[in-house]
């Protein structure tokens, strides 16, 4: 058997096999700078907690004179550099009919049609990218806001209780939280654990779609 | 990994149909080790399992052309297939208030221009005029 065909045979396996640790418990397990960590499902309690201490963050904010909230901000980039949010959201229900008229082509291929298919598929990619483009645009444009910095401090509250690091002993396996202290998190400097934590937590938690 | 993709591997999976189908029939059976505190992913996945089984029922009743296996097992052609079954169901609702609508207005006109008016006589007095008893 040729290397690629082996190759071939390990990417089949690969695009059949399942991943049930997914699904069996809500936790998510990562290895980071040689140790493992595991992000968990916050409780209800913590995360009304988490609104709370979001809720206190964004009135912290509020008071300060160099902040600015969300409105005014798309109000200045309109002003000072032509940068219209707003029209950019109403581009994004534009292209939501875009997907929707995509979806009704690809509906309506028969199996056989395996280019009609492929064809299609590249229709539907290229409104979802196009679509990406557009969301990274304006995530990125509106980071500065108080709303938005608010969001991230959830998250990073969020990330702060919701991280176990696993210590072994030699009878036990022990997970301990990866920061004492929500003011830990904070103190401690920007870190691939505290990148990946916040990146499985959102996946973890990730919105059920209607 | 895409953990979307993924969810929707397991959820159409023949081990995780059979057990939802299972659970449907009444059978008390735990699918995952946690019981509180859901994880999105969780939720999500519980929702994909009742989607797909709903294709599945719906394939093996040949409920339209449009729905095969191929069309079940990639995305894509899950999601067009979705979006065009719900598009008609819309449709077919719309369909059915109006036409529930022009039903309501026909036996409105009906009964005003009709002179086989049936009518019911109602004794509200037990026992005399004023309702009391003797």
């Amino acid at each position: 058997m040729s290397i690629k065909h082996v190759k071939e045979v390990i990417e089949e396996l690969q695009r059949n096999s399942l991943h049930p640790e997914l699904i069996q418990d809500n936790k998510i397990h990562f290895s980071c700078d040689n140790a493992i960590y595991r992000v968990r499902m916050p409780s209800q309690l913590e995360l009304l907690e988490a609104d709370r201490e979001k809720n206190a963050y964004q009135v912290k904010l509020l008071r300060q004179d160099d902040t600015i909230t969300l409105s005014e901000l798309k109000k200045v980039l309109k002003e000072k550099q032509g940068i219209d949010i707003d029209d950019m959201e109403k581009q994004l229900v534009v292209l939501e009919d875009d997907l929707q008229q995509a979806y009704e082509t690809m509906a309506k291929k028969h199996d056989d049609d395996i280019e009609g298919i492929e064809e299609a598929r590249k229709g539907l990619k290229a409104v979802e990218d196009k679509r990406g483009v557009i969301i990274r645009e304006i995530s990125d444009r509106t980071s500065p806001s108080i709303d938005v910095q608010s969001d991230n401090y959830y998250m990073s509250y969020l990330t702060a209780v919701c991280t176990e690091k696993n210590e072994e002993t030699e009878t036990d396996v022990i997970w301990n939280k990866a920061w004492v202290s929500f003011k830990e998190y904070l103190e401690c400097e920007d870190s691939n654990v505290k990148y990946f934590a916040m990146g499985y937590l959102t996946t973890l938690i990730m919105k059920v779609r209607s | 990994m895409n953990t979307n993709k993924e969810i929707r591997k397991l959820a159409r999976s023949d081990y995780w149909q059979s057990v939802f189908n299972t659970s449907k029939e009444g059978h008390s059976i735990r699918l995952f080790k946690n019981i509180t505190d859901l994880s999105g992913i969780q939720m999500q996945f519980l929702q994909w399992l009742k989607i797909y089984d709903m294709l599945f029922t719906e394939l093996a009743q040949r409920e339209s052309y449009l729905l095969t296996n191929k069309v079940i097992l990639d995305d894509d052609r899950t999601d067009a297939y979705l979006y065009v079954r719900r598009t008609r169901i819309e449709n077919e609702w719309k369909q059915h208030q109006l036409d529930k609508k022009t039903s309501d207005a026909k036996s409105k006109h009906n009964f005003k221009n009709n002179d086989n008016v049936s009518v019911i006589d109602v004794q509200l007095n037990e026992g005399g005029t004023d309702g009391r008893r003797d």
